[in-house]
């Protein structure tokens, strides 16, 4: 449903990357580890990122956060390049380790974006992140007396509390067990349905990607490149019971057959836009 | 390609060593000539040169004495740790020892030794002494570290505690050891000239006493540097021989020795049985002390029971030791201070400016491993005979462990959590004052309070040689003027101070950490340990709010 908004005005903002080419040295050789990555995010749409271990995703996203140079292509974010948006404070980032600060409670850990974008904490957007994590018992609880899942749901807080231009989560749940995940999996649905962000998620679960996502990109390994877009159009608000539905399971089977027969680089499925 | 290397990697240790040499030179020649002060390193040389023969009779005397020393002590070391590992009762009381053996201030044993020991005996002892407690508390963290997994192996094919000590362990505990072995290297030669320092007719130690009271500037210089290039060739070379014997893993980093001391505190017993077992062993140890006089048939003229002592300290003349406590106390808290200031400021910047850590870490290492005792003429040349030198002198016995650990702790914060400060665009300040400092406290503290003991060590030494007041100079004219009663109260009462002061550090330690909400977390390796045995039993921690509902739906869905 966003998507479609946004597809009505291209202009309208997003993540567009193109021809975007980042190559490491090692052991004095140059090694390509994205290759020509061409790639557009609605804006206010969830893209899930999957790909075998290795094939650049953790890479595309510090690229995304400005934690990376690269040696080639356009990488822009509401038509800004990185650097401006980390200078803004306007990125929000969780990762597979929630990386908390163990002396700091739940509510100063949340809280934290902002002390470093020099913005004053208000109380009460704090209380109600924390009230969307579910997390309204443990506000004052420092993260050892967490559990993982709840842990990675402060990080998520974390996250959104400075209403992020982009949120890139990479693995955010990939430690946990199963059940977990799949439990926060819904609770990421619910939270990204009350919030739209532009929102770019590293995973390894396929079911994952597809049901939280408008768009799925399917990468590939050495060099990094992208072997399928492939856009979802499950309609939302999405509930358990499209778990269940033949056209999720078609996605899923179709995009993992992508995946599979990877190696050899496939032309995109589909092109969102453009 | 490669020689660029060496040169953005050393370069700048290189132009700050070639500078503090030149500097060195023309103060020497020319600034404070003549003034007894500093030796211009190419005078050092040239007397270097010219006293050879001085040198080949003395060397070899500190060098056996020191090796002796070294050998028996880290020898017990690793006997004391291997028990402590795997008698379990046994651990408390041998951290505890190796505490008091590390606290007891070398000043105060020195002159004990030379009444009860004869020849070279005090040196190796002293030796042995310094060397123990670094050693065991690496021996023992690297003999906890052995991979749990291994660990679950060994016992699953039904290995019992000596089988897993000798497989598993020994060899995970091997870079501690090798760690140990080098790092004690510069503290057997301090224990060795100290020894000599007193009673001896030969070694560095009588030399350098000699230059002293000579005001021969050059040989003071020349002594220290020697000493110095002995105490950096033995630590290399124990280092190469490590690596030959154990190829696969490194030595362990030096610097975890502060946070390994945390071993004192991470059992679960309750505050009672530890301070009953604290107080047995202080018993234990007064009980040997009052033993051993008559079983070792010592002469009670001039080694004294601890009766003695205390009617001593209580009469009227015990005013004479206790009046002397403000004055070290003062001496070793000024050096303290500002030790752990430098330590703290250095490793903050070392860490902040990567580049300046790498050009001037090895020459703090250098100087780090120059043997204490050395730096007591030369510092006192320069700033005089009071209360400064003493200070002097405790600062730089105090800096390095401190700047070693505070770097070590600043580093410790984990890659994500600097990408996400990264991310968030957090200034160097920010991510200092938000996330280093915190996270390096512990070490930090940790680092400031092993430092305390050493603090009182340089103060005493300093006292002894140098200011001509406080314990460090009651001690060695009571043993001069045969006064062996005020020698023993003063030595204890030393002891007892070195003890106190640590404690008292521990103290604040803890009161601090909690107050930051620092403390209380396990370390990783227990973390560790937690999954593996969860793993195993089949069950995993989770929060009861954190049980799956909606998490079924996905498994009915397949
Ligand atoms: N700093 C670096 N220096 C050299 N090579 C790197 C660096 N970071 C990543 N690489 C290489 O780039 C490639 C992509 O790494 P990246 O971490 O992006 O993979 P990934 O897709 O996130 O894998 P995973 O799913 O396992 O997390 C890998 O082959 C990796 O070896
Ligand atoms: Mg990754």
């Amino acid at each position: 449903m966003n998507l479609a908004a946004d597809m009505d005005h291209p202009t309208a903002g997003g993540v567009v990357i193109q021809g975007l080419q980042k190559s490491y040295r090692v052991g004095g050789r140059s090694f390509e580890a994205l290759q020509e990555i061409s790639l557009t995010v609605a804006s206010r749409s969830f893209t899930s990122l999957v790909g075998p271990s290795g094939c650049g995703k953790s890479t595309l996203l510090r690229i995304l956060c400005d934690l990376e140079a690269f040696d080639g292509g356009r990488v822009e974010i509401d038509g800004c390049p990185p650097h401006l948006l980390r200078q803004r404070h306007a990125i929000g980032l969780a990762l597979q380790d929630p990386a908390l600060l163990p002396w700091r409670t739940v509510r100063r850990n949340i809280s934290l974006p902002l002390e470093l974008a020099r913005e004053r904490v208000s109380s009460a957007v704090v209380d109600e992140l924390i009230a969307l994590v579910e997390l309204e018992h443990f506000a004052d609880a420092r993260p050892a007396q967490l559990s993982g899942g709840m842990r990675q749901r402060v990080a998520i807080a974390r996250a959104l509390i400075s209403n992020p231009q982009l949120l890139l989560l990479d693995e955010p749940f990939g430690a946990l067990d199963e059940m977990t995940r799949q439990r926060l999996n819904l609770e990421l649905l619910r939270i990204w349905t009350e919030r739209p962000t532009t929102t770019v998620l590293v995973t390894h679960s396929m079911q994952e990607a597809v049901f939280l996502a408008d768009q799925v990109v399917v990468m590939s390994g050495r060099p990094g490149t992208i072997l399928a877009v492939r856009s979802v159009d499950l309609p939302r608000p999405r509930t358990v019971s499209v778990l269940r539905s033949p056209e999720f399971h078609a996605i899923c089977d179709e995009l993992l057959e992508k995946l599979f027969s990877g190696g050899t680089r496939a032309q995109p499925v589909e092109e969102t836009v453009g | 390609m490669s020689v660029r290397r060496v040169v953005r990697r050393w370069g700048g240790t290189a132009g700050l060593a070639l500078l503090i040499l030149l500097v060195l030179q023309v103060l020497g020649e020319w600034v404070l000539a003549g003034k007894g002060i500093i030796a211009a390193p190419t005078h050092v040389i040239e007397a270097l040169w010219d006293d050879r023969a001085l040198y080949g009779a003395n060397v070899p005397t500190t060098l056996e004495t020191a090796a002796k020393g070294w050998a028996v002590g880290n020898a017990a070391a690793i006997v004391v740790a291997g028990i402590a590992q795997s008698v379990a009762w046994t651990e408390r009381p041998a951290l505890l020892l190796g505490l008091t053996v590390f606290s007891i201030p070398g000043v105060a044993l020195a002159p004990v030794l030379e009444v009860t020991l004869s020849g070279n005996a005090p040196g190796s002892v002293l030796a042995g002494f310094f060397v123990f407690f670094p050693t065991l508390i690496l021996t023992l963290l690297g003999l906890r570290q052995a991979d749990p997994g291994a660990l679950l192996v060994a016992r699953a094919y039904g290995a019992g505690r000596w089988r897993t000590l000798t497989k598993v362990r020994a060899r995970a505990a091997l870079p501690g050891i090798v760690t140990g072995l080098s790092m004690t290297v510069p503290a057997a030669l301090v224990g060795a000239i100290l020894g000599e320092f007193i009673g001896a007719s030969s070694g560095l130690g009588v030399m350098l006493i000699d230059a002293m009271y000579g005001a021969q500037v050059d040989l003071v210089w020349g002594v220290a540097a020697v000493t110095t290039a002995l105490a950096l060739a033995g630590y290399y070379i124990v280092r190469y021989v490590g690596r030959l014997l154990n190829p696969w893993s490194p030595p362990l980093d030096a610097s975890a020795t502060a946070s390994a001391l945390d071993l004192t505190r991470r059992d679960g017993r309750s505050r009672l049985v530890r301070i009953i077992e604290t107080l047995a062993s202080i018993g234990l140890i007064l009980l040997v002390w009052w033993a051993a006089i008559p079983v070792f048939h010592l002469s009670d003229y001039v080694v004294k029971n601890p009766g003695d002592v205390v009617n001593y300290l209580v009469g009227s003349s015990g005013s004479a030791v206790l009046s002397q406590i403000g004055i070290t106390l003062a001496d070793a808290g000024l050096g303290f201070c500002v030790g752990i200031a430098v330590g703290w400021v250095l490793g903050v910047l070392f860490v902040v400016s990567p580049a300046t850590g790498r050009a001037v870490l090895p020459i703090a290492f250098v100087v780090s491993s120059i043997p204490a005792i050395v730096f007591v003429p030369i510092v006192t040349l320069l700033l005089g005979r009071g209360s400064l030198s003493a200070g002097a002198i405790a600062a730089i016995v105090t800096f390095f462990p401190v700047l070693v650990n505070t770097m070590f702790g600043l580093r410790s914060a984990s890659g994500d959590t600097l990408l996400f400060f990264r991310a968030h665009n957090a200034s160097l300040w920010q991510t200092l004052w938000r996330l280093r400092l915190p996270i390096g406290m512990p070490a930090m503290l940790a680092a400031a309070r092993i430092s305390a003991p050493l603090a009182v060590l340089g103060a005493t030494l300093a006292e002894w040689l140098a200011t001509g007041r406080g314990l460090g100079y009651l001690i060695v004219t009571a043993f001069v003027n045969s006064n062996y009663t005020q020698m023993w109260a003063a030595a204890v009462v030393l002891t007892i101070l070195s003890i106190v002061f640590y404690s008292v550090l521990s103290v604040v330690e803890q009161v601090v950490l909690r107050r930051l909400g620092v403390a209380g977390a396990p370390s990783s390796g227990q973390r560790a340990w937690h999954t593996v045995l969860a793993r195993i039993g089949g069950r995993r921690e989770r929060a009861p709010e954190e049980t799956p509902q909606l998490g079924n739906a996905w498994f009915e869905a397949h």
